[in-house]
């Protein structure tokens, strides 16, 4: 008797069952993602807990001289921008500009200033401009509002940053002005500390930790003042 | 025994044609595989121009554009930790040589580099590797005015440099604006300016192009009464 080989079906591999495996994951995938997209009408917006404008004028000081720099933060590209004298400014038109300078003269601006701010603002960077109305010699004091000019960092671009520090985590800022959890678990104060990948490294140095402590207690509600300002003073 | 009869051809043909698959894919995708381009990087690189005619490639070549979009290590071109260009002053473009521009890292790790007669300075990664952030200061000696004297200005930057070697990728080849400081200038534009464009010089501005009269003619421009006298880099 003679033994013929016989070819035997194959099976399938147990690669090939992964991939068909593999494809049907990726479509059930896609049928679940579809619906998810948003109609414009069902976009809407929500209402969340920023920390206080009250004393943020130093806290932007620290945030422009540490954050702000036009390489970094500085940059519209971010999603959290800085604006401020040494770096990029708010874009403005001469008159949006001039009007909200008079504006904030007249004391009304929308980021009040407080009274303890006056005193820190002589720590650099972005202290409130000293000069009124118009430039010497005829020159538009517009012509100052430019990154490195002498025109200072502008109430609508203090109040621009406090938005943006806010806008990085809008609910969990929230959390944390609502004592529901702590600062540090904000991607804001983890990435200077570098607890969180930074690409910028670790800004608040071992031997002074004052930044950390102003940007902290701006977001707890009392900014520590002197804390700022030991920061501004730091190279 | 049946089966492996049957199956040692199938495998070898499927060897085989797996071989003759990667070997076409290798061909197809060939260049790009090799090439590991970034389209983003790319962009930025044609942003740039062409080269000016008559100027080699060198140090002299490109003044004012952010040297390390193709010196910062993507593609074959000698890689740099950091370059730019230094102008007389603000509103001119007029180049400077001789100016001393100095970074200091973060771990007291200093580099002083000289500008040459287009302006430009730079430094090659071999040679300085910093630890950011840099402090950088910018010394200029002026060419003896009409009168015979000249001045010194050291100018120190407002901010410290985080992270980008290119000195023009925020000091671009214009006047400060809401988007930037403009270019590293030597004098304040409240002072008269004696440096004038080196004819001789195989890269920079040439003589009679946009802006240079006013700056060979170093007078004071218009508007210099309101600046703050900060120096230097704004």
């Amino acid at each position: 008797m003679t033994s013929t080989p016989q070819v035997t079906p194959p099976s399938p591999s147990p690669s090939r069952w992964l991939a068909c495996r593999l494809a049907l994951v990726v479509l059930g995938a896609a049928v679940i993602s579809s619906p998810a997209c948003l109609a414009t009408e069902e976009l809407g917006t929500t209402d969340f807990s920023c920390p206080s404008p009250d004393g943020f004028r130093v806290v932007s000081q620290v945030l422009e001289r540490r954050c702000g720099t036009m390489d970094c933060h500085g940059d519209e590209s971010r999603t959290f921008r800085i604006y401020g004298r040494t770096g990029m400014r708010l874009p403005r038109t001469e008159a949006e500009y001039l009007a909200e300078r008079q504006s904030t003269s007249a004391g009304t601006s929308v980021a009040s200033v407080s009274s303890s701010d006056a005193s820190a603002s002589s720590g650099g960077g972005g202290d409130q401009t000293s000069s009124t109305g118009s430039g010497e010699g005829g020159a538009s004091i517009f012509d100052e509002y430019v990154t490195g000019g002498t025109e200072a960092t502008s109430n609508a671009e203090v109040e621009a940053n406090r938005l943006s520090a806010c806008g990085v985590e809008p609910d969990l800022i929230s959390e944390v002005v609502n004592t529901e959890a702590d600062p540090g678990t904000l991607t804001l104060v983890r990435k200077p500390r570098l607890t969180e990948a930074h690409k910028g490294g670790l800004i608040w140095k071992a031997d002074s930790l004052q930044g950390d402590k102003c940007l902290t207690t701006w977001i707890s509600g009392l900014v520590d003042v002197a804390a700022c300002n030991g920061e501004l003073k730091r190279p | 025994m049946t089966t492996q009869l049957s199956t040692r051809p199938m495998r070898i043909r499927r060897l085989l044609i797996l071989a003759a698959s990667m070997g076409a894919l290798a061909l197809a995708g060939g260049s790009a595989v090799v090439a590991c381009v970034s389209p983003t990087q790319d962009a930025l690189i044609e942003s740039l121009g062409e080269e000016v005619e008559g100027v080699p490639q060198g140090e002299f070549h490109r003044y004012g554009q952010p040297c390390l979009y193709c010196h910062g290590g993507y593609g074959p071109s000698p890689q740099f930790s950091f370059g730019g260009t230094v102008f007389a002053q603000p509103d001119d473009e007029v180049p400077v040589s001789g100016a001393k521009v100095t970074v200091t890292d973060s771990t007291g790790q200093k580099k002083t580099m000289t500008s040459n007669c287009a302006g430009n300075f730079y430094v090659a990664e071999a040679d300085y590797k910093p630890i950011y952030p840099v402090r950088i200061e910018v010394v200029c000696e002026t060419p003896a005015g009409f009168d015979g004297v000249s001045f010194t200005y050291r100018n120190l930057m407002g901010t410290r440099v985080n992270r980008e070697g290119s000195c023009a990728a925020c000091h671009a080849n214009e006047p400060a604006s809401q988007d930037g400081p403009g270019r590293i200038y030597c004098v304040d534009e409240r002072y008269p300016s004696s440096y004038q464009i080196d004819p001789d010089c195989q890269g920079g501005p040439k003589l009679g192009d946009a802006g240079s009269a006013t700056a060979a003619g170093s007078s004071v421009s218009s508007g210099d009464a309101a600046s703050s006298g900060s120096g230097g880099e704004p």
